[in-house]
């Protein structure tokens, strides 16, 4: 399973992004992690997939520093969902799902697209499971909805079996109704594929509903974390600021204290 | 004109407009005024140079002498060129004496036989002497044989676009910064673009002929390596310049850099490519016909020759069979784009 170790990330320009984070997650598990924005979220994910690199600490895998694996392999054993959909626009829907399977496919045989029947079915199936019909197999995907394209990402992140599937805000530019359902279907496939999930949420509500777990981070730090049922009214105060209305953050120095001892009592 | 100026003279004199306390650019400055006086300057004593001051002032006599007033030496050419040039040649004539085996109950599709007598007077006999001649004509031999230079004209221009495209193909790849191997490699393949852009076709088609000798080798060659350096750079701009969205998110797949060219660069790209492709073809077949000019094959040689013996009506039929191509496959490859892609 993935672990962070003490992991930091201070980048070139002086930004402390991630301090001193530990943090397991468990197999088969949907952990989500809340934050406000510019809080670590994505820095954090993206030091799992090899996107980033910590500059203390490490993620490990099974035990091993990422480092000292091949982070083409590491790859395979993760899916990942971005918030901006990332789908190839002009590539059909069966396309990019099967471009999940990339690395397990020969050079010459994915260089002419004719992916194994087997990978083909596979693909169907996925989605299948996301909901989605055979009438949207050869539509490109830029013909598809928002919410579409996010079931149809989610099939290509379960392409390859993943252990672990990253998700970074996968439904930040979805309406209300379609996000509650990509959630669904993102938890539901990774509970049948007994994959977990790491995923970053804006909506305190969804997280609520779907988390098995919560981690919240502020200012690169963890100060919470446990099931979303212990999220009480002044950790989320501490977390998006007081009053949550956007207008006062708290200073600094008044908050740095109690993060230290939440964070103390969480580790 | 610091920050903390700006902003303390606002707190203290509150009723201050934005347009005081910011301070706006002149849409017209001094230094634009002085910019464009130079180059008028500039372009003022190169106009003389380059005889736009005459072009202007004979332009203005052709437009005159069209309206009775005076006479113009343009309009002269002109009438000249238009006066020789009509009718249009279309048929073939040749002596049949020349030809050898000549059956005369087996002529060609439409010709026919035409005896045609020449005088001419004897300055010892002091009479007129009268040669008679047998030609065969065939009506439409020259049309026709416009048409075959024509569609030699067309391959030329194919077989280059399609060598420029498998010359640019690889190029792009070495020439996309982000998908170079290596970076010695990246400015490796931009020089040869750049190098084959700047050598003119019609330039590289004369060394060409010396080397392969005239016809429409040639030609292919040097539309072949002058396009490939266009569309070697347009395609590696477009790689360069394809969303990196979809890229990251097949990379974090686990895709080797190779198949991420294919699944989330290739089909962005291909709309774009086409369209650049169809531009060369394009820029080809026009280019094609003149590159006969030198030699390279084509219906350019068969101008220049015609040219050369004053013979503007068989000129005026290149001419016009070169427009209709032109025109018609501009046409044919726009409805092949919008139907295709
Ligand atoms: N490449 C980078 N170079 C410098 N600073 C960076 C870089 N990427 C992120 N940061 C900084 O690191 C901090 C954490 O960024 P991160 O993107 O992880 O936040 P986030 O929690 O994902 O925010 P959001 O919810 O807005 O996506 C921010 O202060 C950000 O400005
Ligand atoms: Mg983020």
């Amino acid at each position: 399973m993935f672990e962070f170790h003490s992991v930091g990330k201070v980048f070139d320009d002086g930004t402390v992004a991630v301090d001193g984070v530990d943090l397991r997650v468990r197999r088969g598990e949907f952990c989500v992690l809340l934050g406000p924005s510019g809080s670590g979220k994505s820095t954090l994910l993206g030091m799992v997939n090899g996107l980033i690199t910590p500059t203390s600490g490490s993620v490990s895998h099974d035990g091993t520093p990422l480092v000292d694996l091949n982070i083409g392999e590491i790859r395979c054993k993760m899916g990942m969902i971005h918030q901006q959909l990332h789908l190839v626009p002009r590539l059909s829907v069966l396309g990019n799902v099967l471009s999940g399977a990339l690395p397990a496919v020969s050079l010459w045989r994915s260089l002419l697209g004719l992916f194994p029947i087997d990978f083909m079915r596979k693909a169907c199936n996925l989605l299948q499971e996301v909901d989605l019909d055979a009438d949207h197999l050869y539509r490109r995907a830029s013909t598809l909805s928002g919410g579409q394209q996010q079931r149809v990402a989610i099939a290509r992140a379960f392409m390859l079996d993943p252990e672990i599937v990253l998700a970074d805000e996968p439904v930040a530019s979805l309406d209300p109704a379609n996000s509650r359902m990509v959630l669904q279907l993102l938890k539901g496939t990774s509970r049948r594929h007994n994959a977990s999930v790491l995923c970053s949420l804006h909506h305190l509500e969804l997280a609520m509903e779907f988390a098995d777990r919560v981690v919240a981070l502020c200012k690169g730090k963890v100060i919470y974390e446990g099931p979303p049922s212990g999220l009480t009214r002044e950790l989320l105060d501490r977390i998006y600021g007081v009053g949550l209305n956007g207008k006062s953050a708290p200073a600094d120095a008044a908050l740095t204290p109690r993060m230290e001892t939440l964070t103390a009592v969480s580790a | 004109m610091t920050k903390p100026e700006k902003f303390t003279s606002r707190e203290n004199s509150g009723e201050d407009t934005i347009a005081e306390t910011w301070r706006l650019r002149q849409p017209i400055s001094a230094k634009l005024i002085v910019f464009l006086l130079a180059i008028s300057v500039l372009l003022g004593l190169s106009a003389h140079r380059s005889q736009m001051d005459r072009a202007f002032m004979e332009t203005l006599g052709a437009v005159g002498s069209l309206f009775g007033w005076g006479e113009s030496r343009v309009i002269k050419g002109a009438a000249n060129f238009i006066g020789k040039s009509f009718p249009l040649v279309l048929e073939e004539r040749t002596e049949v004496s020349r030809i050898s085996d000549f059956d005369p109950n087996d002529l060609p599709m439409f010709a026919y036989l035409k005896i045609e007598e020449t005088r001419e007077y004897d300055t010892e006999t002091e009479a007129w002497k009268i040669y008679s001649s047998q030609w065969l004509i065939n009506p439409y031999g020259y049309l026709w044989r416009v048409i075959g230079k024509m569609a030699d004209t067309i391959e030329i221009a194919i077989w280059g676009t399609i060598l420029s495209v498998s010359l640019a193909l690889p190029l792009a790849f070495f020439a996309a910064k982000n998908y170079s191997p290596s970076k010695i490699l990246y400015h490796v393949a931009r020089a040869i673009c750049s190098f084959n852009r700047a050598v003119p076709d019609l330039i590289s088609a004369l060394f060409f002929v010396l080397m392969y000798g005239f016809g429409p080798i040639a030609g292919i060659l040097a539309l072949g390596f002058h396009t490939s350096g266009f569309l070697g750079k347009f395609f590696a701009d477009e790689i360069e310049n394809a969303d990196p969205g979809p890229q990251l998110a097949l990379s974090c797949t686990g895709a080797s850099r190779l198949q991420v060219l294919r699944f989330a660069v290739l089909p962005q790209v291909v709309p774009q490519y086409f369209a650049y492709v169809q531009y060369i073809l394009e820029r080809n077949i026009r280019m094609a016909t003149v590159l006969g000019i030198v030699g390279a094959g084509g219906i350019g040689m068969e101008l220049k020759g015609r040219w050369d013996m004053f013979n503007f009506g068989h000129v005026s039929t290149i001419l016009l069979a070169i427009l209709l191509t032109v025109l018609a496959l501009e046409h044919l490859t726009q409805w092949l784009r919008a139907k295709f892609i």
